[in-house]
């Protein structure tokens, strides 16, 4: 019931909601407490000096090397407000999709670009939008907007800041005598001259993505060859998207799933199968005069769920598929009694299943072509094994959100609502100003972890991050959704209460790619970056 | 009233999981039916203008997911409702009970003015388990219309719409009237009455309660 802690949210109040259904949000005071402190995903502390902090190769968004975080400390959360101001300007796609390859970097090397041209101002160096896409006004300039930022903060460092020699480790050779400033708001809106000659190196607008992705591919090898595989360094790696033939392994390693320690693995994952093998008699293969009445009520749930699972994709219709799908969900509600089997959760299986029965196909053949009749009976059952233990893995850390009232997820569409009113502040009035509730639209998008929202394949490269981000997953879900949202920010802002549910309810992702969704997670994690220390930016 | 905005009137369907909300709300809106629709999460929303009475109407509809674990909000839904549209599965008795519930429910804590319409759905199947003279009888016990519908063949939705709209602008003019009068409504409104089977309509007009 109600503690102190938490208090009900205002606007639901006089809904009719029975007491015991009322929603009970934590407060402000208890959510900065439950988020207390945490590490740098990549293991590596602001001027860590070792040899992986040095890599000058380093492509990846690496939290220790990131001025935006290693400083952060010293920021206030009003500093995104001048960025917010001095947003006219917008990026063009290039620049948005390289910051997504390398949020902070690539934007660096064209800004370089522009100061070593001599003459122009940050604004003047950027290029116009030229977004054939989608107009880029509102998010992308935020996304602009911030990398400028950034680039003059980047300047700005103090020479021996090691969060300068970090960083620019990452961008070449080239060492910036800079001072610091990020705390005040005039900098970021008065545009900084570039020092002509700056060489923050063209290497990040130099590459094709074909050799960006080769480089990848070797430090994957690299990092996967090792006896026991730095799980650290893989995080960082995966974040930014594991190639396909890599994942099942890099996602049961991100899972915790599957050791570490090269030499545990096999034993590991057949004591693992094994013990799968055994709950299938146990839990499902049983006559239904055996089962209670609720685990009857469960059955029918997952059975009437299976076959509308994933309806675009055939694959997953294929009998032998559907029953995996059946055994699978109704073995864990049947094991998680806390929560049982929830709608939505079939929509979190599927990319597990996916992944994992891909390597067993043809690695160029599209999924469409899979033919299940390929596969051995042991083949199908150690795969629904592996999807039975990551789904267990996935959904540990996020078990409030299936829950009796589901309380995971009406906090995180809480925060998610006091966040975007943060970042854009026009976007969340304009949604309550026309009766827009975020439980609304966002339940569901935490509810399945986003995959309702986009194509199967993208889904698949979002949890790339998700599972890199391992147990931080659940609060960076948060700035993942509101960078998703705020998308359409320009959009939405035109619409009113009829129209904006139905295209919150349908977002227009079909036709978008991997870049599109790395432009969102980039965004995220730079918005994570910069309010994660700036704990203030619950309170008003 | 006349010539502003058009009137929006909101409905939520309610009725247990795989019963058909979300196809009938399909069919009605789209004129689509798809076999494998994905199973509603929380809530969804669709909206459709019609012109009933002569009136622009603004449909609203909020169909909810059958889980019951999703209920806990329910009430985010149907607060507010002008009317509330349970569907059971003609082949599944477990719905229609879970029809009986919602409505226990309704009478709880939905507004007063919120009317209640049945729907046995699914006609296009053959081996229906729930009767239909004991599901008209609930329905007409409780007040509620009740109508005979397939949201894969579209029958029964056109008239079932029709006239729960027609019934809820009656019911809001009658408001209005109230309002105009400076009359306090006193006692219970039971909302519009609308009985009808598959090939007639007959209305009951709300004029009988309050």
């Amino acid at each position: 019931m109600a503690s102190a802690a938490y208090y009900r949210i205002g606007n639901l109040e006089g809904s009719g909601l029975l007491p015991e259904l009322q929603l009970f949000i934590p407060s402000p005071e208890a959510f900065k407490a439950l988020r207390g402190g945490r590490e740098a995903c990549c293991g590596l502390k602001p001027g860590d000096s070792s040899p992986r902090a040095q890599d000058s190769t380093c492509t990846e968004p690496c939290v220790a090397a990131n001025p935006l975080r290693s400083q952060s400390a010293a920021r206030s959360a009003h500093w995104i407000k001048p960025i917010r101001t001095g947003m006219q300007d917008s990026a063009s796609t290039e620049q948005l999709a390289a910051a997504a390859r390398s949020p902070y970097r690539s934007l660096l090397s064209s800004k370089g670009a522009a100061g070593a041209s001599g003459q122009a101002s940050a604004a003047e160096g950027q290029t116009p939008a030229v977004d054939a896409q989608r107009p880029l006004q509102g998010d992308g300039a935020v996304l602009a907007g911030e990398l400028q930022n950034l680039n003059i903060r980047t300047q700005s460092l103090p020479p021996n800041s090691a969060a300068a020699t970090a960083a620019t480790s990452h961008m070449g050779p080239s060492s910036a005598p800079v001072s610091p400033s990020h705390g005040d708001p005039g900098q970021a809106q008065a545009p900084q001259r570039a020092p002509p000659g700056r060489g923050h190196s063209r290497r990040g607008s130099g590459h094709s993505n074909r050799s960006i992705s080769d480089t990848r591919l070797k430090k994957f090898h690299l990092l996967l060859n090792e006896s026991s595989v730095d799980l650290d360094a893989l995080r960082e790696l995966a974040w930014s998207g594991i190639p396909s033939e890599l994942r099942p392994c890099v996602w049961q390693l991100l899972l915790g799933y599957l050791p570490p320690n090269v030499s545990r693995r096999e034993q590991t994952l057949e004591r693992k199968r094994s013990e799968y093998r055994d709950l299938v008699p146990q839990y499902f293969d049983i006559a239904n005069s055996e089962r209670s009445e609720e685990e009857l009520t469960a059955l029918n749930q997952v059975l009437v769920d299976v076959p509308r699972t994933a309806p675009g994709v055939a694959f997953f219709h294929q009998p032998a598929i559907q029953k995996s799908l059946e055994r699978i969900l109704y073995i864990w509600g049947i094991r998680h009694p806390a929560s049982g089997y929830v709608q939505g959760i079939n929509d979190l299986v599927t990319p597990f299943l996916a992944v994992f029965l891909s390597a067993h196909f043809d690695e160029d053949a599209p999924m469409e072509e899979w033919e299940v009749t390929d596969l051995t009976e042991a083949d199908i059952i150690a795969v629904e094994a592996d999807a039975y233990w990551s789904l267990c893995k996935l959904l540990d850390s996020i078990q409030d959100h299936y829950t009796y009232a589901q309380p995971g997820i009406q906090r995180a569409v809480f925060h998610l609502k006091e966040l975007v009113r943060r970042i854009d502040d026009k976007a969340a009035q304009h949604l309550e100003n026309e009766g827009v509730e975020f439980l609304q639209f966002a339940f569901r998008w935490v509810n399945c972890l986003l995959a309702r929202e986009l194509p199967f394949q993208l889904a698949v490269r979002l949890w790339d991050t998700y599972l890199a981000e391992g147990p931080r997953m659940k609060e960076f879900l948060i700035y993942v959704l509101a960078s998703f949202v705020l998308s359409w920010s320009a959009e939405l802002s035109r619409m009113e209460f009829q129209d904006l549910m139905m295209f919150l309810q349908k977002l227009p992702t079909s036709s978008w790619s991997e870049r599109d969704i790395e432009v969102v997670l980039s965004r995220a994690y730079m918005w994570r970056a910069s309010f994660d220390e700036a704990k203030s930016h619950l309170h008003s | 009233m006349y010539g502003g905005q058009p009137q929006t009137i909101k409905v939520v369907l309610l009725g247990e999981g795989r019963v058909g909300k979300t196809s009938l709300a399909q069919r009605y809106v789209r004129s689509s039916f798809n076999e494998g629709q994905a199973a509603t999460v929380q809530a969804a929303f669709f909206t459709k203008a019609v012109r009933v009475q002569g009136q622009e109407i603004e449909v609203a509809l909020w169909d909810t997911a059958g889980q019951e674990k999703f209920h806990s909000l329910g009430p985010i839904y149907y607060r507010d409702a002008h009317a509330a549209l349970l569907v059971f599965d003609i082949t599944d008795t477990d719905s229609f009970k879970r029809v009986k519930r919602w409505v226990d429910e309704l009478h709880a804590m939905a507004g007063e003015r919120c009317q209640l319409v049945i729907a046995a759905n699914k006609q296009d199947l053959q081996h229906r388990s729930v009767s239909e003279e004991e599901a008209q009888e609930f329905a007409a016990s409780q007040g509620a219309a009740y109508f005979q519908t397939s949201a894969k063949t579209g029958l029964g939705l056109e008239e079932l719409f029709t006239a729960l709209l027609s019934s809820v602008l009656d019911s809001l003019k009658d408001q209005r009237l109230h309002a105009a009068q400076g009359m306090q409504t006193t006692g219970r409104r039971h909302g519009g009455l609308v009985v009808a089977s598959q090939d007639s309509i007959s209305e009951r007009k709300s004029s009988t309660c309050c």
